[in-house]
């Protein structure tokens, strides 16, 4: 704020956004970390007279197995799927549609995007129907009864997410790509640079913001993707898909323990927090006009 | 009711208009609304029959108690969604409904809030209460308060494709002995046909605590030991019965007898069998009954008239074929009133006209249930819905037994479907590896003492 254009007026235009904010923001968020310490229940004793219980809940989370393996399961889906998957498979076809013809350019992005704004409930369907028994991947395998959802859960839900998120990836690659200036790419080709050079020594650091912002982005998204996996295996088989997310859900609405949900719950909000932070930082690092300049700098000298 | 006589005039109005009291109090109970909550597409087996059951029910009670309206209120989704719906409706006394359907198993949560209304006063004075068994009275009891009145419940047992039997040699009249008996006829199926899936018995924590009432809850029911909870409320995980349903899953599983995981461990686990039978997709079923009744011409989900003539029953037998020779596990939907309900007695009188003759049977038949009151298991209007299995299944409930009503069981069906599930996924997995699994999750979640010593 400009401490000369100041005016205490302001604070008046301001208060509506800042009651919003408390009353829907801050409050709710204040209130599910207190339910996280409390013995609250959806039904059973604790569901009308619930109390405080300190640090009951914490100490139920840090000797909580499921909790352990939950949060390592959230890592494997939120990085590889997230971050890594989406990110490469977005990446690749961007560069491919970069040397594709037009008609066919067109239609795989068209379907890349399609894919990335059909609802969670159809993807999951379309995946589900395709990876267990008499789907079209047992069939293409040889093995018409084989549930590869099933004995291979946390892949086949990876690869949904993947393929589901890849089309925005796509697009943000494509646009980043349209931005590299020609002239540069021209001068790796007069000094015989191979595309494989090309690609490792100018594409992709040009494209680096963007890699790290994709990256980024995906990994909110996929942290965010609870319906996708709920939906094609409930956490399960055997909990191997029992993500952070799913988990809560399980405690608080199959377990009846809401206290102890919300305290999963603050864990996930703790943890999103921290990637937020991390994506408005890396943001701020990586403005593009400023990426391109220090580079040019950087070649020219 | 209330009827306000602000003065003499008026009263004096008010009498002569009295002559017809019945016009004044009908106006009066205008304002009377009691809500009626109820699954409308978990529980019946079609929406169409739902809509009709329940309007009908709406239509009879207010006709013949006029100024009173039945709202309804159906609740979609599947069993959590329903039992999660109807908990936070409990949370709201605004939003609560006077009357409830509510599954049973998961009563005694609802109960331990203060949501549900002790019955026993009403039950004392129904002439029909005498008649609902004594297994089906315990479902709907927590400690000695009488918390719902069955609509109906489900028994499960054994049915057989006679054409998958005879390409493998078996009987056509199959009478399994013990559960030795079910495993060479599976391996006999298998070895027949290796498209066809011997066994179809459901588990997995997928399906919630409806399919472990629908499968391994049965197996330990017809086991050596079959106790989920002792006296002192102790939880059963390493006993014989625990150990004996276990194997049956981990034997089915090593010798690649059972159905796929993707169908017998799916969320909705309990509704798949209804459309494979008539695929002759399995050998032998360990299902519910309301399986052939969907069948049946008035509900048609799918149609099979010939049903009869291709899929046998046979009673599940107990582990080695001792005591009675066969068991069941049972689990059902009861009907509660909300305890703050400010119509109790209009609440009762709607329950007592759900379970009347017309509407158990009717609800029987439209849901695929089994009348919870001893008369009807052998009235027609029942048994020739789908002859001969409504009987069948029917009789079981004689034996049947239900599953605690207690806010902890839930946790428990959870470790138990869970350890089933993962014998079924890696046939490698020993029957101690699952005890073991499963007292894990029970001592994370209940404390190690709640847990019952191995026995």
């Amino acid at each position: 704020m400009n401490q000369t254009t100041f005016r205490p007026v302001s604070l008046v235009l301001l208060a509506p956004a800042a009651i919003l904010l408390l009353s829907l923001l801050a409050l709710p968020i204040v209130y599910a970390i207190y339910l996280g310490f409390t013995n609250l229940q959806l039904i059973g004793p604790h569901a009308v007279n619930y109390w405080f219980t300190g640090l009951e809940n914490v100490r139920q989370l840090l000797s909580d197995d499921v909790f352990t393996s939950s949060l390592w399961q959230t890592v494997v889906f939120v990085v590889g799927s997230g971050a890594f998957g989406a990110t490469v498979l977005g990446l690749a076809l961007a560069l491919l549609m970069q040397k594709a013809s037009g008609v066919v350019g067109k239609a795989v992005s068209g379907l890349a995007i399609l894919a990335w704004n059909l609802p969670p409930i159809t993807i999951a369907v379309i995946w589900y129907a395709a990876t267990t028994s008499g789907g079209t991947f047992p069939r293409i395998l040889g093995d018409t009864n084989h549930d590869l959802l099933y004995t291979y859960p946390m892949l086949v839900v990876s690869i949904a997410n993947v393929w589901s998120l890849a089309g925005l990836s796509m697009i943000m690659f494509s646009a980043a790509l349209r931005s590299i200036p020609t002239e540069m790419v021209e001068a790796a080709i007069l000094e015989n640079a191979s595309a494989t050079q090309r690609l490792f020594r100018l594409t992709l650091p040009m494209l680096k913001p963007t890699i790290l912002m994709s990256a980024l982005l995906m990994t909110l998204l996929t942290f965010a993707n609870f319906t996708l996996v709920y939906l094609m295996t409930g956490g399960g088989p055997d909990n191997q898909t029992n993500i952070l997310p799913i988990y809560s859900y399980l405690q608080g609405f199959k377990f009846h323990r809401l206290g102890y949900s919300a305290l999963l719950g603050n864990v996930i909000v703790l943890l999103s927090s921290a990637l937020g932070l991390a994506f408005v930082l890396i943001a701020r690092q990586y403005r593009p006009g400023q990426v391109r300049k220090n580079k040019l700098k950087a070649m020219s000298a | 009711m209330r009827c306000f006589v602000r003065s003499k005039k008026l009263a004096a109005v008010a009498s002569a208009m009295f002559a017809s009291s019945s016009l004044l109090c009908n106006f009066a109970h205008a304002d009377t609304v009691l809500k009626l909550a109820y699954g409308s597409e978990y529980v019946m087996v079609t929406p169409e029959i739902t809509t009709k059951f329940w309007g009908d029910i709406k239509t009879d009670f207010e006709k013949s108690h006029p100024g009173v309206t039945v709202q309804l209120v159906p609740i979609p989704g599947g069993f959590d969604d329903i039992v999660t719906k109807v908990s936070m409706s409990y949370g709201n006394s605004g939003a609560a409904p006077d009357v409830a359907q509510l599954p049973a198993q998961e009563m005694a949560q609802w109960a331990a809030s203060g949501y549900l209304l002790p019955l026993n006063p009403y039950v004392a004075k129904a002439a029909w209460w005498k008649d609902v068994p004594d297994a089906v009275k315990q479902e709907g009891t927590t400690g000695k308060d009488v918390i719902g009145i069955s609509q109906g419940v489900n028994t499960s047992g054994l049915l057989y494709d006679r054409q998958i039997f005879q390409k493998a040699g078996l009987p056509a009249d199959w009478k399994p002995k013990n559960w030795q008996d079910i495993f060479e006829a599976a391996r006999k199926i298998k070895k027949s046909d290796p498209n066809v899936w011997p066994l179809w018995a459901i588990t997995g924590p997928a399906g919630g605590t409806s399919a472990l009432v629908e499968g391994a809850a049965n197996l330990l029911m017809a086991s050596s030991d079959p106790a989920i909870r002792d006296a002192s409320g102790k939880w059963a995980v390493d006993t014989k019965g625990i150990r004996e349903v276990l194997n049956f899953y981990h034997q089915a599983s090593v010798e690649g007898l059972l159905a796929p995981s993707s169908l017998i461990l799916n969320a909705n686990s309990p509704a798949l069998a209804t459309p494979e039978f008539p695929k002759h997709h399995i050998g032998i079923g360990l299902v519910g009954n309301y399986v052939p009744a969907a069948w049946s011409k008035s509900m048609c989900a799918p149609c099979w008239p010939e049903a009869q003539k291709f899929v046998g029953f046979a009673p599940l037998p107990t582990v080695t074929g001792s005591g009675v020779g066969y068991a069941s596990a049972f689990g059902g939907w009861d009907l509660s009133i909300y305890k703050k309900s400010a119509h109790p007695d209009l609440a009762w009188q709607l329950v007592s006209l759900i379970v009347g003759k017309k509407y158990l049977v009717a609800g029987a038949n439209g849901t695929g249930f089994v009348p919870p009151q001893t008369a009807y298991w052998t009235d027609k209007e029942y048994t020739e819905l789908a002859p001969p299995y409504q009987e069948q299944f029917g009789k079981l409930l004689a034996v049947a037994k239900s599953v605690p009503a207690d806010p902890e069981y839930p946790l428990w069906a959870h470790a138990l479907e869970a350890a089933t599930e993962a014998l079924v996924l890696k046939p490698n997995m020993s029957v101690d590896d699952a005890v073991r699994m499963m007292k894990k999750e029970l001592s994370n979640q209940l404390g190690d003492d709640k847990l019952m010593a191995a026995r």
